[in-house]
């Protein structure tokens, strides 16, 4: 636990008076968060804005990728590069969309005030509803399997790469659903968490391509800010996994890239709950 | 703000710098010495075993300065490639395990820039295309490699490339030839003047000079490596001991003694490459064609090289061999042609079958291809025969030791008929099974524009001549081999046959022959007299040369010493001067591209040197998608074909963009009617 909350709970009346949440053991805290994910699960599929959702990202990214790109062509090497190649963009105008309901919305319906008093700790709440998105994007992915098949049928896809593929766009996602479910934790209003992440997001990319520089730049931000900008971009590291490289310096970059932006969730909710 | 305010503050900013410390230093750790794996099925991403050999001898420190124009001022493309290429020099630093560092400078800052163009790099201009703007971008993009702070390479730009391996290519050579200490020595012998020759009338063979070879002879790639020693056998001299890999380059007019010469360097266990041509064919101005005769043998010579040749396990024919589906190189000429009214000349470029390059299709796959008739009718049995016989273009080993260059004119070289015991012969390079081989070489059958007024019409003749000699080949699908090698314990040429002697010695026996008239032989066939020397041995005479060799003359070797081993190629045009330079392209000739390389490549295979191996040729998979089989080889069953690939290729797509999301659609819609169901069921129980 973070410091300053320690501190916190030690001083306040109100927090040592309060009935303490279920024993800090690592079993209970994931149990909690596997049941706050199936009710964040549940939701999605019980609501109609989900499926609409799906089917529009879905179409967006197939119809980039099959009909715009032409991935699928007679004589074309069977690969999916385009396709993992456009899923950071597509990626980056649709999360702040899944992303910006999981706070501000329980904010705006007054439901996080129940939430808070559920003896679950904020951590299991917050991994409860960041694997619930996470596990809705996975289901969403799985959906675009049909084209690998396809590749695989044409022409002899290699498949380790496309699975290195679809576990780079998992994380990828994490790590955008991260900072979104941040900024959704700092507002009540949904439409200004999404543009908030979706700006915060632009940032994260804008360094990683030549015109965000070149803008970045004109704005009068130093070369080195740009560079530690682009360092700490997820796109940064998206690149190799998704070609089929697996480098535990990047599966840790986007581990501690999705538990500083949670970590930071949940300071916010702790404070939260400590101001009642 | 508060006392208490301004604590919690510092504190939740000195709690998150502390994270982010930690977090940047595990992920800066992590990167740097953590595992990467290659998921890629051809290890598309991972260093060969050649650079991992390379980088394992390294005795020294091997620290390579790489100066690259800032990422950000690359388009999208290149930046991609920019990334591959970093990605390359952290994976030499990785597996060099301390040995080697990596160093970037930006040539963007003046003095570094100065820098760079004292050590040699250079800058190049480049088309940038990023959106819909292109741009044209002055970009470096080079390397200096210092090895032990002694010794230096200089690469001053290499090109963009998205694929690994050629940036790998690029930097394992350089690496291998900064370790290198001893060169082993190779004798070559050139039988070719310089080409081009400055007149159209000259046929090449003819043409006087050191070599037309001197580039590929004296590239810094095989200079680093090798000690290259121009031999001179004309006077019968054995090739130097220490010598043991020799090249000959289109053998010419060889003497007896001079086959001796080359039989007895393969006997004691060397490694022998040949370059042969059967046809003299090149350009001369305005795209006229010139063939001259070639002859492997001298005149006086009574024996022949090719039976030389077949008799350690390799036939060369006489024939010249062309190629109606390996890749082929376009010949270029001129037409005269309206435009808006008026006649103008222009450049028309039509294949040309002679030149051609061998791929690495296997040829057997497409059986049903080639058992298929003009009606787009299989023959069954046929294509059956054709599984088991037809072969890849490029074997694996060739392919990998050397890879395949074009060949220009070539002729056939098979595996003889009677291979030696002992001797292990394969065919490393064939054509495709759409192939013909013709004799004598004329100059009309080559000539796909000999009546230069109308080209047109003389390159359709060409055509129909060229198919005419396809047809004659139809009834049964044929492949020419290009390219054979042989190892093993070779039978001397030589072994029953008469040693033959030094020119000068010669000279001296024919004198001392004249001058003593009790040493003309006795008794000899009278039929067998006049000018007709006898081919083949004379017992006697071969045993008393053998018996009594000159003073200095080492004594003859009949079977080969362990180690021997002998290459020919059909082909010695494509490491030529001109070809290798694009000289040859201002007289409508074609370029060599690969020629060089695979000269490198031969050496290493000639002296075993499998250090470089492995960096040939990465095995990339044919992952090509195919919606439609190719049968047939009509105009109508090629547009029902694209018909059919039109339509498949469609509907294939409609059905990956349409059906996920539609799929999802149902799902929701399938689950929300269930739902409902459910609810009605229950308030019918509850009103119950």
């Amino acid at each position: 636990m973070a410091p300053v909350a320690r501190e916190a709970e030690l001083t306040d009346p109100a927090i040592l008076m309060a009935p303490k949440p279920a024993a800090p053991h690592a079993n209970s805290a994931l149990r909690d968060a596997v049941v706050v994910m199936r009710r964040e699960l549940r939701s999605y599929f019980l609501s109609p804005i989900a499926y609409v959702f799906g089917a529009l990202f879905l179409a967006a990214q197939l119809y980039f990728t099959v009909a715009y790109a032409g991935v699928i062509d007679h004589g074309r090497p069977a690969n999916l590069s385009v396709f993992f190649g456009l899923l950071p963009t597509v990626f980056l105008l649709f999360l702040p969309g899944l992303s910006m309901r999981l706070w501000a919305e329980e904010r705006k319906l007054g439901t996080i005030e129940l939430l808070m008093t559920f003896p679950v700790r904020p951590g299991s709440l917050i991994f409860g509803k960041f694997f619930a998105a996470l596990g809705y994007l996975a289901l969403l992915l799985l959906l675009t399997i049909g084209l690998p098949w396809t590749l695989d049928v044409a022409g002899d896809l290699d498949w380790k790469p496309v699975v290195g593929g679809y576990l780079a766009s998992l994380l990828l996602a994490g790590s955008y659903l991260s900072v979104g479910m941040f900024f959704s934790s700092l507002t009540r209003d949904q439409i200004v968490a999404m543009l908030t992440s979706l700006v915060a997001l632009a940032l994260f990319v804008a360094p990683v391509t030549p015109r965000g520089v070149v803008i970045m730049e004109q704005a009068g931000l130093p070369t080195l800010a740009v560079q530690f900008l682009r360092g700490i971009s997820p796109f940064e590291y998206f690149q190799s996994i998704s070609r089929g490289v697996l480098d535990i310096g990047d599966l840790v970059f986007y581990a501690a890239f999705c538990g500083f932006f949670l970590h930071l969730n949940a300071m916010i909710l702790r404070g939260r709950r400590e101001r009642g | 703000m508060s006392f208490d305010g301004l604590k919690r503050a510092l504190q939740i900013t000195l709690h998150l710098g502390l994270l982010l410390a930690v977090l940047s230093m595990t992920v800066f750790l992590a990167r740097r010495h953590g595992p990467r794996i290659d998921l890629t099925t051809e290890g598309l991403y991972s260093l060969t075993d050649s650079t991992q050999r390379v980088l394992e001898r390294l005795d020294e420190r091997l620290h390579i300065e790489a100066f690259f124009s800032p990422d950000e001022a690359l388009g999208s493309g290149f930046q991609e490639s920019r990334r591959t290429l970093r990605f390359v020099l952290d994976e030499y630093r990785q597996q060099g395990r301390g040995r080697v560092t990596v160093q970037y400078f930006d040539p963007s800052d003046e003095a570094v820039r100065k820098r760079a163009e004292r050590i040699g790099l250079r800058s190049e201009r480049i088309q940038d295309l990023e959106g819909t703007t292109l741009s044209s971008k002055e970009i470096w993009q080079g390397f200096r490699l210092l090895y032990g702070g002694k010794k230096q390479k200089v690469v001053p730009f290499v090109g963009f490339d998205r694929r690994p391996a050629m940036y790998e290519a690029a930097l394992t050579p350089l690496i291998k030839a900064l370790t290198v200490t001893d060169r082993p020595r190779i004798g070559v012998i050139a039988w070719l003047g310089p080409a081009p020759a400055p007149g159209p009338n000259t046929p090449r063979s003819q043409r006087e000079g050191p070599s037309a070879y001197d580039r590929v002879l004296n590239m810094e790639e095989v200079t680093d490596r090798y000690e290259l020693v121009g031999l001179d056998i004309s006077e019968g001299q054995h090739v130097p001991q220490d010598i043991q890999t020799l090249i000959l380059i289109r053998p010419l007019r060889l003497s007896d003694r001079q086959k001796y010469v080359i039989d007895q360097f393969l006997m004691r266990g060397g490694k022998l490459a040949v370059f042969a041509d059967t046809a003299d064919v090149s350009l001369g101005s305005a795209r006229r064609m010139l063939v001259s005769e070639q002859r492997y043998d001298a005149k006086d010579a009574k024996l022949s090289f090719q039976e030389q040749l077949a008799s350690y396990g390799i036939a060369v024919s006489d024939e010249v061999v062309f190629d109606g589906l390996s890749n082929q190189v376009p010949f270029a000429f001129s037409v005269v042609a309206p435009v808006n009214g008026q006649l103008q000349r222009s450049m028309a470029r039509a294949d040309y079958p002679y030149w051609f390059q061998p791929t690495a299709v296997d040829w057997a796959s497409q059986a049903r291809q080639f058992a298929t008739d003009s009606e787009g009718r299989v023959d069954e049995a046929r294509a059956d025969i054709y599984r088991g016989t037809l072969k890849p273009g490029v074997t694996e080993e060739a392919l990998q030791a050397f890879m395949s260059p074009a060949l220009f004119w070539p002729c056939p070289v098979e595996v003889a008929e009677d291979v030696p015991d002992g001797v292990d012969a394969e065919v490393l390079m064939r054509t495709s099974p759409r192939s013909a081989s013709h004799n004598p070489v004329r100059l009309t059958d080559l000539n796909p524009v000999a009546d230069l007024d109308n080209p047109r019409v003389s390159y359709e003749a060409f055509q129909r001549r060229t198919m005419s000699y396809l047809d004659g080949e139809r009834e049964l699908a044929r492949q020419f081999g290009l390219m054979v090698r042989a190892e093993g314990r070779f039978p001397s040429y030589f072994e029953g046959r008469q040693i033959p002697q030094r020119p000068r010695e010669e000279a001296a026996g024919e004198t001392a022959e004249a001058s003593d008239p009790l040493d003309e032989p006795v008794g000899g066939d009278p039929l067998a007299g006049g000018d007709e020397d006898p081919i083949g041995p004379d017992p006697d005479a071969a045993a008393g040369t053998t018996e009594a060799p000159a003073a200095d003359e080492p004594a003859p070797i009949f079977v080969a010493r362990p180690g021997a081993r002998l290459i020919v190629i059909g082909d010695s045009d494509f490491i030529r001067d001109d070809l290798v330079s694009g000289a040859y392209q201002q007289l409508g000739g074609p370029v060599s591209t690969i020629g060089r390389l695979f000269f490198v490549n031969l050496l290493d295979w000639l002296a075993e040197d499998r250090d470089l191996f492995d960096l040939r040729v990465k095995h990339f998979a044919d992952r090509q998608q195919r919606y439609v089989t190719d049968v047939g080889m009509n105009a109508n069953s090629a547009r029902r074909l694209e018909e059919q690939k039109d339509s498949r290729v469609f509907w294939v797509r409609f059905l990956n963009i349409a059906l996920p999301p539609l799929l999802l659609i149902g799902f929701g819609v399938g689950l929300g009617v269930m739902r409902r169901i459910k609810k009605q069921n229950f308030l019918l129980t509850l009103s119950r």
